[in-house]
């Protein structure tokens, strides 16, 4: 009787232990998350900026650049500064993939696509001479004030306002990327006790069908 | 300690795949019924701690725990790391699936070196069983870090050079998991003693002082 006690208490004691360091311990911990390294690029007019990090926020200080072209030709190499950024000018303006290797074994890539250039000229869609009709429409007088520009100078105008506007939100978007949710570590634990589960099912399994041939 | 994709070449991912997958053969035959739940929570204590993560010089640093998973486990540490790498890599896109075989003999071998080298040790006396555990976990980390550095030496070239430099990284984590699997064993002696391995049961009931 004593000794069920003793060990039941003790049991309980290894179970809040072990539940402790499952569970809460990584959600005390505020900077909780590991060992992975990400690059963000964007690009003002023809100037790439990038920025890297390791997923916790630590910047990749002095990690080295590689820039490819979509053929896998390598067009430029790099350093990122103290603050773990690297700028370039794009040596071309079509699409680039952006690798960044921070040494002992971790790096990662990012594609800038040659959209994302404001001079890449685009085709112009059929939806647009509709748009051009309804905004000039022919014969139509100037309006005292009015300054004409062509639809291409409005198109770059735009693009480049979008991009001056979007850039600390695309930043911004990157920065909350941080990594593990909790429901990913929920998940993950689940995926192992369920895999426990299914050791213990097969062990039963075998054991009651190798053991006892009579009582089935 | 998780090398991401696309860093090492084909041979050494092979290679890598390979040697995990007769570890794991070998820890699956010897994880018995008994074993396989003490498996399950050491596999989630690992998957979980490299979200523990010390931020060190210029880059961070996360706990591994393999030292005292390869002492309780044995060879059973091959099945639990694998199955906590592969969640890790799905989950929080640490590591990948090429380097998953590489990721796993990083951290699983010096499991099984540390289970051969300081399990007998840590029946003993206080005064070797919480040196041995220190050790236990400090070169779980270390010999993690030469075995990264000799999978990255084919493509950074210097092994010496990135040993260290893992080596040295890893340092505080070392002493870290030092300390957490000193403490871990001085609880389990105290506790449930057959945690350990070579734990041989003492015949008296030591656990209520004879009151029963």
């Amino acid at each position: 009787m004593c000794r069920v006690d003793c060990w039941g208490w003790h049991r309980r004691f290894t179970l809040i232990v072990v539940v402790m360091v499952l569970f809460v311990f990584p959600l005390v911990v505020k900077q909780a998350f590991a060992h992975k390294v990400t690059i963000f690029a964007w690009v003002e007019g023809d100037t790439v900026h990038t920025e890297s990090k390791f997923s916790g926020g630590r910047v990749a200080k002095q990690a080295s650049i590689e820039v490819y072209d979509r053929t896998g030709a390598l067009l430029l190499e790099g350093r990122t500064d103290d603050e773990g950024r690297f700028v370039f000018k794009a040596p071309k303006q079509e699409e680039l993939r952006i690798v960044l290797v921070a040494g002992a074994g971790h790096r990662n890539e990012w594609v800038v696509k040659a959209e994302e250039f404001a001079g890449h000229v685009r085709p112009v869609a059929d939806d647009d001479t509709v748009l051009s009709k309804q905004t000039e429409p022919v014969g139509a007088t100037p309006l005292p004030g009015r300054i004409d520009i062509s639809r291409e100078d409005l198109q770059t105008m735009i693009e480049a306002a979008l991009e001056k506007q979007l850039q600390p939100v695309l930043r911004r978007l990157y920065q909350m990327d941080e990594g593990p949710r909790l429901a990913d570590i929920i998940g993950g634990i689940g995926y192992i006790l369920g895999l426990v589960g299914l050791g213990a099912y097969i062990h039963f399994r075998r054991r009651s069908t190798s053991e006892d041939p009579r009582a089935r | 300690m998780h090398i991401s994709e696309g860093v090492l070449s084909g041979p050494v991912l092979l290679t890598g795949g390979v040697l995990t997958v007769a570890g794991t053969a070998i820890g699956l035959k010897k994880l018995d019924f008994e074993r396989i739940a003490r498996a399950g929570i050491l596999s989630s204590a690992f998957f979980v701690a490299s979200l523990i993560h010390v931020p060190v010089g210029p880059s961070s640093v996360h706990l591994i725990l393999n030292g005292i998973v390869g002492l309780i486990l044995g060879w059973g540490a091959f099945p639990a790391i694998l199955v906590a790498l592969f969640l890790q890599g799905m989950l929080f896109q640490f590591g990948g699936l090429t380097t998953l075989g590489v990721n796993t003999l990083i951290m699983a071998l010096p499991a099984v070196v540390c289970y051969y080298s300081f399990g007998p040790l840590v029946q003993q006396g206080n005064r070797i069983a919480l040196p041995a555990a220190f050790a236990c976990g400090f070169m779980g980390i270390f010999l993690g870090a030469v075995v990264a550095g000799a999978a990255l030496m084919f493509t950074e070239e210097n092994f010496l050079e990135v040993t260290l430099l893992m080596v040295s990284a890893h340092l505080p984590v070392m002493i870290i998991e030092g300390l957490m699997t000193a403490f871990c064993v001085a609880f389990f002696r105290k506790v449930q003693p057959d945690m350990l391995p070579h734990f041989k049961a003492p015949k008296t009931d030591f656990s209520c002082n004879g009151r029963s």
